[in-house]
């Protein structure tokens, strides 16, 4: 079944995860040997390229410099992550909250 | 599906016998690159996509997504985009929703449509203009769906996330079996589960493979016990002799009527 539909409908964009993965289809890399790179095993940069984990602000330095370029933007990204995240959540939180005090209202 | 914005597209040209073939050895690839501890290994969704699809594929795989609904109204399960080769499933089936249709809908996505169709679509599409994705809904991980697009992507999915190579080895493992289990009809049943004799009241032929499964799903990373019932029947471990015959297994009658076995059969169809 195919349709016409816009890039992404998803409300969970994880933007660093993309831009990691942008960086290293520039410079030719496959996840194994990125993840040699960087000391890691390649299952831990399928989960900060494609499952949203945020690597520890010592590692987006370490990434940075294998990649040439300046660890602000990296570190800048992860930050907008984890504030999402928690608006997400924290949003999530009240919505539920409000739903039960609107049903215990009735 | 094939009005306004939708576009039919003949069948991938992949045999079942390529299907399962390639669905097995996906598995039994993960197995040599990661080499686990053999008392643990579990085929575990996750865990392969982590550490084997994504390295080797590269297929990017988006949960928490709100898809929408299709063109009929039915809710969206999950898409994979072609062109970008990622796919989304729905927040419905997110890992906290603890749905069971999760991990067959991401080895239906990731696995069916990417890594058996996906270099294929790419190919076969190249020509059309728009953004191009397939649509998974309710129906098309349903056992019983005629598309030949999801029909296949199913067969990779309940292969890839119960393989019969390390299926037979769980079972024999778990159970030490003799001879197939039979289902004669309603009642009790029992069964051998790590050399201990457990006794259960089955309704059904797809009651009782879901208890089988039940012991067993551990290892199978969050598949539904209905998708691993039916690989079980699939393997020949368990039958069902409700019609005249054998008697088997049952040590005691049950006053409830058994439902008709294509009704059954059609439960444990449904992924």
């Amino acid at each position: 079944m195919f349709t016409k539909l816009g890039k992404h409908l998803g409300a969970a964009m994880d933007t660093l995860g993309q831009r990691l993965r942008e960086l290293r289809e520039q410079r030719g890399l496959t996840v194994r040997q990125f993840a040699d790179r960087i000391k890691k095993t390649p299952g831990y940069v399928s989960r900060i390229e494609a499952r949203g984990e945020i690597p520890s602000p010592e590692l987006l330095c370490a990434i940075a410099d294998v990649y040439g370029i300046t660890p602000e933007e990296l570190l800048d990204l992860a930050k907008q992550c984890y504030l999402e995240r928690a608006e997400r959540e924290v949003d999530a939180k009240n919505l539920s909250a409000l739903a039960l005090y609107r049903k215990e209202r009735k | 599906m094939n009005s306004g914005n939708w576009r039919r597209i003949e069948a991938p040209p992949f045999s079942d016998r390529r299907i399962v073939q390639t669905a097995e050895e996906l598995t039994k690839k993960y197995v040599r690159a990661t080499n686990p501890d053999p008392v643990l290994f579990s085929i575990n969704f996750d865990h392969i996509y982590e550490n084997y699809i994504y390295p080797e594929y590269e297929i990017a795989l988006e949960e928490d997504c709100n898809l929408g609904r299709d063109e009929h109204g039915k809710k969206i399960l999950g898409r994979f985009d072609v062109d970008t080769n990622t796919a989304y499933i729905d927040a419905s089936l997110g890992p906290g929703s603890r749905d069971p249709r999760r991990t067959f809908t991401c080895w239906h996505e990731v696995g069916g449509h990417g890594i058996l169709q996906g270099q294929w679509l790419r190919r076969e599409l190249s020509g059309f203009q728009h953004a191009r994705s397939i649509v998974t809904t309710e129906e098309s991980i349903d056992g019983r769906t005629h598309y030949e697009l999801d029909r296949q992507a199913n067969l990779f999915a309940a292969r890839a996330a119960a393989p019969t190579w390390f299926l037979q080895r769980v079972v024999q493992e778990t159970y030490q079996p003799t001879h197939p289990l039979r289902y004669t009809g309603p009642g009790r049943y029992c069964v051998s589960v790590n050399k201990a004799t457990r006794y259960h009241d089955a309704e059904d032929f797809g009651h009782l493979c879901r208890i089988v499964a039940y012991y067993i799903s551990w290892r199978f990373g969050g598949l539904s016990h209905e998708a691993l019932g039916y690989r079980l029947v699939q393997i020949g471990f368990i039958t069902d002799a409700s019609r005249p015959g054998l008697r088997l297994n049952r040590v005691a009658p049950s006053s409830r009527q058994p439902s008709s076995i294509s009704a059954v059969l059609a439960t444990a169809g449904r992924f």
